[in-house]
């Protein structure tokens, strides 16, 4: 027999049908119906533990121990905040994340990702679609045999045993030492009518660095992540200053003279349509 | 004028036949109104004292129950939802209480319930006329009492409920947040465990 209906029996749960059986069956087996007497007294022993002592807690003494937590009941947010809550934060987490990892740049399309440009390819194709490099005027010279004008990179953080293989002019395809590479920036210092801009697309600044004669490419990671590949092909070297004049677009250039309008009192300006002409800060 | 004074009249009847349930008592103690929570602590005071007494044996225990019993209530009405009874709900608060402190002082109260049991066993008035058989039954409550107090909390609980308040499994499965096949699982747990410590007692005496 199974002790649940033995349970049952004993504390009165069962029905008519079922106490009958069980009864006939009790009959039969002695032990069976000690057990069922042991549980039986138990049942009845249970039912003394009804009388409890007379309590002595008063309405006041409840009253004293809310009022000692504060009368107002608690006020929590409603339900529904504490499920919307965790997912907004976990929103909010994300979103800060993408933004601080430029995941916004890179939905924009603004590329990031090193580049590998060719040094073969023509003006057309490195256009000015392409990532731009951030130039640092504040770093090394170098000179250009060919031309005489002023280069200059990082060479006040590089050790001198590499910046001596710079000017050697060794050929060939050697990876610069990344940590020099990290200083400040390239700066590819022409002569002052040819820096219109700060800023140039990565290809140009390549081409640049090669015609200053430094060996092989640079693989750089100036101004985010810009890379020029190291198995650039050799080309000869060119004057750097044509090299600027045919990538670097002429720009416009007005000149305030010291002079006065005697109409309208303001600076008489003059338009220069060819920047080479000028000299500034001469 | 007339329309309005229908209304309140209306009102003033409804009041007294509203204020009856523990719902609408809820309400208004939810409002602000500290006399309707006092009614209704008046009236479910014995309920929970019983219940927390049966679960410690103890009346400082069980009184001390009872207050923080009822403060959490009162801090917690808000959360009370309709659908179940008011008592049913305090109860599973006790019941909550119960476990906690039966976690913090389970060594306590053992040690304190057996030199208490073992104390009083003198003072025991038996209900038979003849004394051995008054004998033998206050050996076997004692037993039983000893057994009770070794069971752990949450079996002490379906015992407490089921055959000391009588309660329908219907209401432990509310109280206990079950169905009601686990409430009737829990109780069966329960008294085996129960059968399974009083037996060596009766034995040894």
């Amino acid at each position: 027999m199974k002790d649940d209906l033995l349970f049952g029996y004993a504390f009165g749960e069962l029905s008519d049908a079922e106490i009958a059986k069980i009864e006939s069956e009790l009959m039969l087996d002695d032990a069976l119906q000690s057990e069922a007497n042991l549980l039986k007294d138990l049942k009845s022993d249970l039912k003394s533990f009804e009388e409890i002592p007379e309590m002595q807690f008063s309405t006041e003494r409840l009253r004293d121990a809310i009022l000692g937590q504060g009368l107002k009941p608690k006020k929590v947010a409603p339900q529904w905040l504490s499920w919307v809550s965790a997912p907004m934060a976990l929103a909010s987490v994300v979103l800060l994340a993408f933004v601080f990892t430029g995941g916004v740049n890179r939905m924009l399309g603004r590329q990031q990702n090193p580049v590998y440009v060719s040094a073969g390819s023509s003006q057309s194709a490195t256009s000015l679609s392409g990532p731009m490099v951030a130039v640092n005027e504040s770093t090394f010279s170098l000179q250009s045999k060919a031309t005489g004008s002023q280069v200059s990179s990082s060479a006040n953080q590089t050790p001198k045993s590499e910046d001596e293989k710079m000017q050697g002019g060794r050929k060939g395809n050697r990876r610069m030492n990344p940590r020099n590479e990290r200083a400040k920036g390239l700066v590819a210092a022409l002569d002052t009518s040819s820096r219109p801009s700060l800023a140039r697309p990565a290809s140009q600044s390549a081409r640049s660095m090669r015609n200053m004669g430094v060996p092989g490419g640079v693989n750089n990671e100036v101004a985010g992540n810009v890379s020029i590949s190291d198995t650039v092909p050799e080309q000869g070297s060119a004057s750097i200053i044509s090299a600027a004049k045919a990538e670097v677009a002429p720009t416009e250039i007005v000149i305030l003279n010291s002079e006065r309008d005697a109409g309208t009192g303001a600076a008489i300006a003059t338009e220069v349509k060819n920047p080479t002409n000028v000299v500034i800060g001469g | 004028m007339v329309n309005g004074f229908s209304m309140s009249l209306r009102a003033t009847i409804s009041v007294p036949m509203e204020s009856d349930s523990d719902e609408s008592l809820v309400r208004r103690a939810r409002n602000g109104e500290f006399g309707a929570f006092e009614q209704l602590f008046e009236r479910h005071r014995q309920l929970v004292y019983r219940f927390a007494f049966q679960m410690t044996r103890r009346r400082d225990d069980a009184e001390d129950l009872v207050q923080e019993a009822f403060v959490r209530a009162y801090q917690n009405l808000h959360r009370y939802r309709d659908e179940a009874k008011f008592t049913t709900w305090l109860l599973r608060i006790v019941s909550n209480l119960c476990t906690d402190q039966a976690r913090m002082s389970t060594r306590r109260n053992a040690l304190e319930q057996r030199e208490a049991t073992d104390s009083l066993d003198w003072m025991t008035v038996g209900h038979f006329e003849n004394p051995v058989d008054n004998l033998i039954a206050d050996q076997r409550k004692a037993a039983l009492k000893t057994a009770m107090m070794a069971l752990p909390e949450h079996h002490r609980m379906m015992i407490v409920m089921r055959d000391i308040e009588e309660r329908e499994y219907e209401e432990i499965a509310q109280i206990c947040n079950t169905s009601l096949g686990g409430a009737k699982l829990r109780v069966l747990r329960a008294r085996r465990a129960l059968r399974d410590r009083i037996a060596p007692l009766l034995e040894e005496k």
